[in-house]
């Protein structure tokens, strides 16, 4: 969108805050705000006019987000008319350098005309696992972005990318600690209810431990169940009737 | 010469963890001692929202056990601040009237132990705290960058470990024992089990019997597991008018 000139130095700090931006999210982040903010810091840092998400997901394309309404009709447009640089971007799976649109898209490139669009390029976005998408940049006149600009959209892409591919390592490592933290909690418990019964019967803890498992299994309840039970002082009745 | 054992120690343990090892194939001895600590813990926290020491240099003679049974006891201390907080809790001098008002009742409890400084590390997953690294020093002043970020470093790989840990290994879930895992254990079962039973013998809900527990322990100045014992082998009765 231009504005006033930068000098260097501030152009990089704002380069710096966004790549830390986009690399550091909370846990539960939600990735589409985060594929939203990449196309908000593309149109904020590259000379284009704005910027959209298609994804290619078992040969289908997709468009995921955008950093404008007009930039949303342009790209599913091209989904729709089935023509397109982003889409022959995401199908090769290469980058674009800037393409100026012209007969070799004759269905979209009167529409991206008429929004004043006269060019478009796109850098790859790797995502973790299942998808490979790209990041569309589209464009109102020359000067075009130059190879250190379509450097910097890759890098921006790049570490979207892995804030998203750590999102799923995060994910799984939650599930783990979820599991652990609920088997912390039933040994706990079953050392209470160990306890409870020791003091209840006056045996040792062996003979206790056996007779809580004797009773899960003949009751076909689930051993940390029927401890949270005992712990909770409610001893079932069989357990008076076993010697 | 011990920066290269620790460098090597941690690049193995990185391999481990992503072999799916546990953190039961660590010695905490040799990771204090690498870490320049003559004590290391790790606490893990439950759905309860309680901690449960897991792992540590935890055998008779090491100061791990004992440190964390104060807090435990007391419910005050480092490892605690560290887990509420979610940040790395510092003291470098447990002697001074400062640690004494921060925590009253442990500091003045260290000054019955060799420990003269502390620094408790939260173990983040994302930004939630999962648990606590604690590192404790006989010797009294300032922990250098160095040590820190070795310490976070390690603390880090362990809860990677940690995470390996099959959950039956903890939970005795099934109609096995739990599988013994030297360095890795529920340290304080013992003190779980006399609640359970002190709650049937007192017939009050476990939390009280706990309660009890924790209390003729700081009053008697004494440690929690050994009056766990001592109540499961009916040597102590904590009957109210006993």
């Amino acid at each position: 969108m231009g504005g006033p000139p930068m000098h260097n130095t501030e152009r990089d700090a704002r380069i710096a805050r966004a790549v830390y931006d986009l690399a550091h999210r909370p846990a539960d982040f939600d990735p589409l705000e985060l594929l939203h903010d990449l196309t908000s810091q593309a149109v904020e840092l590259l000379p284009v006019r704005s910027a959209s998400i298609t994804v290619l997901d078992n040969d289908r394309i997709s468009y995921i987000t955008a950093s404008d309404e007009m930039t949303r009709e342009l790209t599913e447009d091209q989904v729709e008319l089935n023509e397109g640089p982003c889409l022959d971007s995401a199908r090769t799976r290469k980058a674009l350098v800037p393409t100026e649109l012209d007969e070799r898209w004759p269905n979209f490139a009167p529409r991206a005309h008429a929004a004043g669009i006269t060019a478009i390029a796109a850098v790859s976005l790797r995502l973790p696992q299942m998808l490979l998408g790209a990041l569309n940049l589209l464009m109102t006149q020359p000067p075009y972005m130059g190879t250190s600009d379509m450097e910097l959209a890759q890098t921006l892409a790049d570490t979207t990318g892995s804030t998203l591919a750590h999102r799923h390592e995060l994910a799984d490592k939650n599930i783990l600690l979820a599991q652990l933290r609920t088997a912390l909690d039933s040994r706990v418990t079953i050392e209470q209810a160990k306890g409870m019964l020791a003091g209840r019967f006056d045996i040792d803890m062996d003979e206790a431990f056996t007779r809580l498992r004797h009773h899960a299994r003949s009751q076909r309840r689930k051993l940390s169940d029927l401890a949270a039970q005992i712990a909770r002082g409610n001893v079932p009745s069989e357990f008076y009737s076993v010697r | 010469m011990s920066r290269d054992e620790f460098t090597r120690l941690l690049k193995r343990l990185r391999q481990a963890a992503h072999d799916g090892h546990d953190l039961s194939t660590v010695s905490a001895v040799y990771a204090a001692r690498l870490l320049h600590l003559q004590a290391l813990t790790l606490n893990l926290r439950a759905e309860s929202g309680a901690l449960e020491l897991l792992w540590g240099t935890l055998a008779d003679g090491h100061l791990g056990a004992d440190l964390e049974d104060l807090q435990y006891t007391l419910g005050e201390g480092p490892t605690l601040d560290a887990a509420r907080t979610g940040e790395a809790v510092t003291e470098t001098d447990l002697t001074t009237q400062a640690a004494a008002e921060r925590w009253p009742a442990f500091t003045a409890a260290t000054h019955d132990t060799s420990a003269r400084a502390v620094i408790a590390i939260p173990l983040l997953l994302g930004v939630a705290t999962t648990g606590v690294m604690t590192g404790y020093r006989t010797t009294t002043g300032l922990f250098p960058m160095e040590q820190r970020l070795d310490l976070e470093t390690f603390a880090h790989t362990a809860l990677h470990l940690l995470l390996n840990t099959p959950p039956k290994a903890l939970a005795a879930d099934t109609d096995l024992e739990p599988v013994p895992r030297p360095d890795l254990s529920l340290h304080h079962a013992v003190v779980h089990q006399a609640a359970g039973f002190l709650s049937s013998r007192l017939d009050i809900p476990i939390a009280d019997a706990l309660l009890r527990l924790r209390a003729h322990a700081f009053s008697h100045n004494r440690r929690l597991v050994d009056v766990a014992r001592d109540v499961l082998d009916q040597r102590l009765d904590l009957t109210p008018d006993s």
